[in-house]
């Protein structure tokens, strides 16, 4: 079985600026996430994808076939760009419905299913009126609802959550995770941790037009061992704890908190450290209120890789 | 392969080409039409019927029917209107859709990026010869303000063969001009420095440069379609090229500038470095 998508040795050139480098990756089925900054080669990455861009170098495939110049393809593949880009003299409907039989729907199919992919974003009710009235978050909906429009087997999402109120990035999130469940495969980009994270743990980190690090979070997590791990853990004499943990050589450093209320730990050797801590903790008569480590989170694995 | 299924998922040669060229001439009229561009449009339109009118409320004509609208041709359509014309849409077709980010959902669609241009194309020419062929007609039959309906109706074959003249005159520019736009980051300024400098002064030039010309052709065809009859002005009429010749010539920059504005859209790379938008 072929992997949704596949790169090899995939590089960008514009002009003497590298946009990406010597990209090697492949996700297979359900959601991938996207992960870089602004600038880290995500846009080029997805141009490339969906056949906007011809590769400088190495190849890249969709299902098994190249998208440069395979307008076929795209029968089966929706895209959600970045870009504020709309027609706005249509209306929400109209902008649907046309780009539904662009996608080789018949009229009534394609009214059909503008009518539904527009109730799924929420846009029932701001149908019938003209684009160019619509909000920032309306309009991300509704370039949400042109890719879904034509039911693609893969949907590639560009940052599709900017601008959005919380409550509608909640209601997109689980339009993906609902998607995915159903069988369609998503690649989404974004440069905001948690929403990749909501809604998969498989992601590909990018920065500076190169794939850092791809998998699940926590095999991620694994790439980066040579990096100090955090744990914060909240007690009563803070000072006294630092003391105790400071005796092994599986702690870096340990760091009183601003406001006095418990420790930062860097240890380079989690599993020994965190075997260790309870005896530390049981042996010292320490009130302990919370044990947590913000590495644990996908935005402290990708500060260390970005960094 | 996707977990809905294990077939392959699709051949070059799959897309349908049927709903998506019907979608595209919609998309393509709400543009042509709905624009600032299609104002500016009108108002270029209606500058020759202006002129007939002025000419019947104006000082006393001593001119004949077939001379003033030969005038009229020559000077307003075919130097002026039909070019403009052709510019303003021919140049309109892609780079405004590349500015306002609306590209992308042409070419992420199983449409061929080639069919999108020539519908755009095709599009563009029915507005033009219909826009300027009724601006055509108003003109011509306002002569008959001054000169009475009898020399109009009784000319009005040369009204016809004028026409069409201006229709190969549009198709031409505008796929020249089509070809601009997809081409040059500025196409606007590059089809008027080609209208104004090229046409409109090294077509005046005595010798063998205007032979590389637009206008020295169509106005070529001019001459041979009114069989010499309607009097052209003179500068018009020196030296011209042979019917053949002129139609030869047309025809073949028609087919080059079409060909290449589809070859050249169907590699191009619209999207630039993101960290410089």
């Amino acid at each position: 079985m072929s992997p949704v998508i596949e790169t090899r040795n995939l590089s960008k050139w514009y002009g003497q600026v590298l946009a990406l480098n010597d990209v090697s990756v492949a996700a297979g089925t359900g959601i991938t996430g996207l992960l870089g900054p602004n600038g880290a080669g995500k846009s080029t990455f997805l141009w490339l994808l969906t056949g906007q861009l011809k590769p400088s170098q190495g190849e890249v495939r969709v299902y098994g076939e190249s998208p440069w110049r395979n307008p076929a393809l795209f029968r089966h593949v929706g895209f959600c760009p970045e870009t504020d880009g709309f027609y706005r003299d249509l209306t929400g409907a109209e902008f649907v419905t046309v780009l539904a039989r662009l996608s080789g729907l018949d009229r009534k199919k394609a009214r059909d299913r503008a009518a539904e992919v527009l109730e799924v974003v929420s846009l029932t009710e701001a149908a019938g009126r003209r684009v160019g009235t619509y909000s920032k978050g309306m309009r991300q909906r509704l370039k949400l609802a042109q890719a879904l429009v034509h039911e693609p087997r893969l949907l590639i999402l560009d940052e599709p959550l900017a601008g959005m109120d919380p409550i509608g990035r909640r209601d997109v999130l689980a339009l993906v995770r609902r998607l995915a469940e159903d069988g369609t495969d998503v690649i989404l980009a974004s440069h905001v941790l948690h929403e990749v994270e909501s809604v998969t743990s498989r992601i590909l980190l990018i920065n500076r037009g190169r794939i850092l690090a791809e998998g699940d979070v926590h095999e991620i997590r694994a790439l980066i061992d040579k990096h100090p791990h955090h744990v914060e853990i909240a007690s009563d004499r803070p000072r006294v704890l630092a003391g105790k943990l400071l005796e092994a050589d599986d702690v870096v450093s340990v760091t009183v908190t601003p406001d006095g209320s418990g420790v930062v730990v860097q240890t380079t050797r989690p599993d020994d450290f965190y075997a260790r801590l309870p005896g530390v903790l049981v042996e010292g008569n320490f009130d302990v209120r919370s044990i947590a480590s913000p590495d644990d989170n996908l935005a402290a694995v990708f500060r260390y890789l970005v960094e | 392969m996707s977990a809905k299924d294990d077939k392959p998922v699709t051949s070059r040669a799959a897309a349908s080409t049927v709903w998506p060229v019907g979608a595209l001439f919609r998309l393509s009229f709400v543009q042509l039409l709905g624009t600032r561009r299609a104002l500016l449009y009108g108002v270029l339109l209606l500058l020759p019927p202006v002129f007939s009118l002025y000419v019947w409320l104006g000082p006393p004509s001593y001119s004949e029917t077939l001379y003033l609208w030969g005038i009229i041709f020559v000077v307003a359509y075919l130097g002026f209107v039909v070019p403009f014309t052709a510019l303003f849409y021919g140049t309109m077709l892609i780079r405004p859709e590349h500015e306002a980010h609306t590209l992308t959902y042409l070419v992420t669609r199983p449409v061929p990026r080639w069919l999108t241009v020539l519908v755009k194309y095709v599009s563009a020419a029915v507005v033009c010869v219909v826009g300027v062929t009724v601006s055509m007609l108003v003109a011509y039959v306002m002569l008959g303000l001054e000169f009475g309906m009898a020399p109009v109706v009784e000319n009005f074959r040369y009204w016809f063969r004028l026409a069409g003249v201006s229709v190969v005159a549009l198709l031409v520019y505008l796929a020249l001009f089509l070809f601009v736009g997809v081409r040059f980051r500025r196409p606007v300024i590059v089809a008027v420095v080609f209208i104004v400098v090229w046409e409109g002064l090294v077509g005046l030039i005595p010798g063998i440069i205007r032979f590389a010309t637009v206008t020295h052709y169509l106005r070529s065809l001019a001459i041979r379609a009114t069989q010499e009859t309607v009097m052209l002005p003179r500068y018009v009429t020196v030296k011209t090229a042979p019917l053949g010749v002129a139609c030869v010539v047309l025809a073949a920059l028609w087919a080059a500038m079409l060909g290449l504005s589809l070859g050249w859209f169907a590699r191009a790379e619209f999207h630039t470095n993101p960290d410089r938008k």
